[in-house]
């Protein structure tokens, strides 16, 4: 099995440590992950989408033929390329916004065909990886550990635009079926589909209103189940809820802390890599303290 | 008929904000599903989804350019989902931030995160090879590490409308 590997921004210059947790349970499941020379950024919502539509249709267009011409479909780790480089292809299918894309693209020898499809890593292992294949590689699985999943809102919504999707986003299995499989409890909380509050941009317009979001799921969470930790496979609910949430503890609206982790991180460590190849020194001592 | 108010559109702004990628507003009509699921409304802006769209089609254009809550969108898309009349709301709410960039309002967030993409090709971008280097990762192999590839970004930002908002660097 073979995949483009989309990097975005996020994870590989702020989240190296999530890069390597994807590409070493990748390798160790026998997924080939190929990396896309000269790709760019997806580009993010806050970015070029929200100043120009061709502009926009353009950039992933560019990204998405780099995948082409290796005749692989695409794979991300980040929900926020996931759902851009979705929604292009959606709006791509648009003869007519195709072709103005391609008459730019021409100029430099580029051409989009359509032909790759994006999925994101959750995707790969909850569809694509033999489950048999994968829980056979679980060699410490987790026990008594009970895990809030937070999956971000662009991985579940709009299902049209995607190639894998839930059977009801509003409460969705995936990712469950995932924590599950290594053998902690995900239960059911009000706020599990709630947003993170980072969104493209409300931390910077509304620093207040973002906090609400993340203060509320906080809340959400530690009254209905009591989770040991939380597991998002999301690389911006990831950072929000990782400083908000010492931002809160430090202005006294909470009095608790949940370590976060990515899904691979997670997996990583049960299928026996060493934490710290996923983890940054003081994240591998708290996570293996919580799993242990 | 002496209670019937007869409003006189001032703009259509339909066909305007259609052509910017929201072709569904004229067909919204007003049942507030989307204002149901969004965040922007969980959390208190002044006028989400449908209320915008209502302004959209009574051509109300200083309320469509100064209010903020387009940039707040979180571009979830669970209105996508559940919307009764197709409008796809997050569609036009995209095309209500470009209406502000035409009228030269754009957000300070997305004018640096453009600059950041057209110089590194990155909307985040940080010299991290060091620390990749400990996680035994390779090098990037983005545009940002090649100057050909750079070039084709920057040549897809200046043939685009973004060249005549002057924020592009020189």
């Amino acid at each position: 099995m073979k995949f483009g590997f989309f990097l975005g921004c996020q994870i590989p210059f702020l989240k190296p440590e999530v890069e390597a947790s994807i590409r070493k349970v990748m390798s160790a499941l026998g997924v080939e992950l190929i990396d896309l020379e000269g790709y760019s950024c997806c580009p993010t919502w806050m970015s070029v989408p929200s100043l120009d539509l061709n502009a926009w249709l353009s950039i992933s267009a560019r990204n998405l033929a780099i995948a082409e011409n290796l005749g692989v479909d695409v794979v991300t780790g980040c929900n926020n390329c996931f759902s851009v480089l979705n929604h292009a292809r959606y709006l791509l299918k648009d003869e007519k916004r195709k072709f103005e894309v391609n008459r730019i693209l021409s100029k430099f020898g580029k051409f989009y065909r359509g032909t790759s499809k994006v999925y994101h890593v959750i995707h790969v292992l909850s569809d694509f990886v033999d489950k048999k294949e994968l829980k056979k590689k679980v060699v410490h699985p987790l026990k008594d550990l009970t895990v809030a999943i937070h999956p971000g809102c662009q991985l579940l919504w709009p299902t049209r635009i995607m190639d894998v999707k839930e059977e009801n986003p509003f409460y969705p299995e995936k990712l469950k079926n995932l924590v599950e499989m290594l053998g902690a409890k995900a239960p059911y909380y009000s706020r599990l589909d709630y947003c993170c509050g980072a969104g493209t941009s409300v931390a910077y317009i509304d620093y207040e209103k973002s906090s609400y979001f993340v203060l509320t799921k906080l809340e959400s969470m530690k009254e209905e189940i009591e989770p040991d930790l939380i597991v998002t496979p999301c690389s911006t609910c990831l950072i929000q809820i990782e400083e908000m949430q010492k931002k809160l503890k430090k202005d006294g609206k909470i009095n608790f802390e949940i370590p976060v982790v990515y899904y691979t991180q997670l997996l990583a460590i049960c299928m026996g890599i060493p934490a710290n190849e996923v983890f940054r020194e003081e994240s591998a001592k708290i996570i293996l303290e919580v799993i242990r | 008929m002496k209670y019937v108010v007869r409003v006189e559109k001032k703009k259509n702004l339909v066909k305007v904000i259609s052509d910017l990628g929201g072709e569904g507003v004229s067909k919204c009509i007003q049942c507030g599903s989307c204002m149901s699921v969004c965040p922007v409304t969980l959390i208190g802006f002044d006028h989400p989804n449908k209320k915008l769209f209502k302004f959209v089609q009574m051509g109300e254009e200083e309320v469509l350019l100064s209010d903020p809550s387009p940039w707040a969108c979180v571009a979830c898309g669970r209105c996508i989902e559940v919307c009764t009349q197709d409008v796809n709301p997050f569609s036009v709410y995209f095309a209500l931030r470009r209406f502000q960039v035409k009228g030269f309002r754009i957000h300070p967030l997305a004018r640096e995160a453009v600059g950041s993409i057209y110089e590194s090709g990155h909307a985040i971008f940080v010299e991290n090879e060091v620390e990749r280097e400990k996680f035994g990762l390779p090098k990037v192999s983005s545009a940002a590490r090649s100057e050909k590839d750079l070039e084709e970004i920057r040549e897809i930002l200046k043939s685009s409308a973004i060249s005549d908002l002057g924020i592009l660097p020189r």
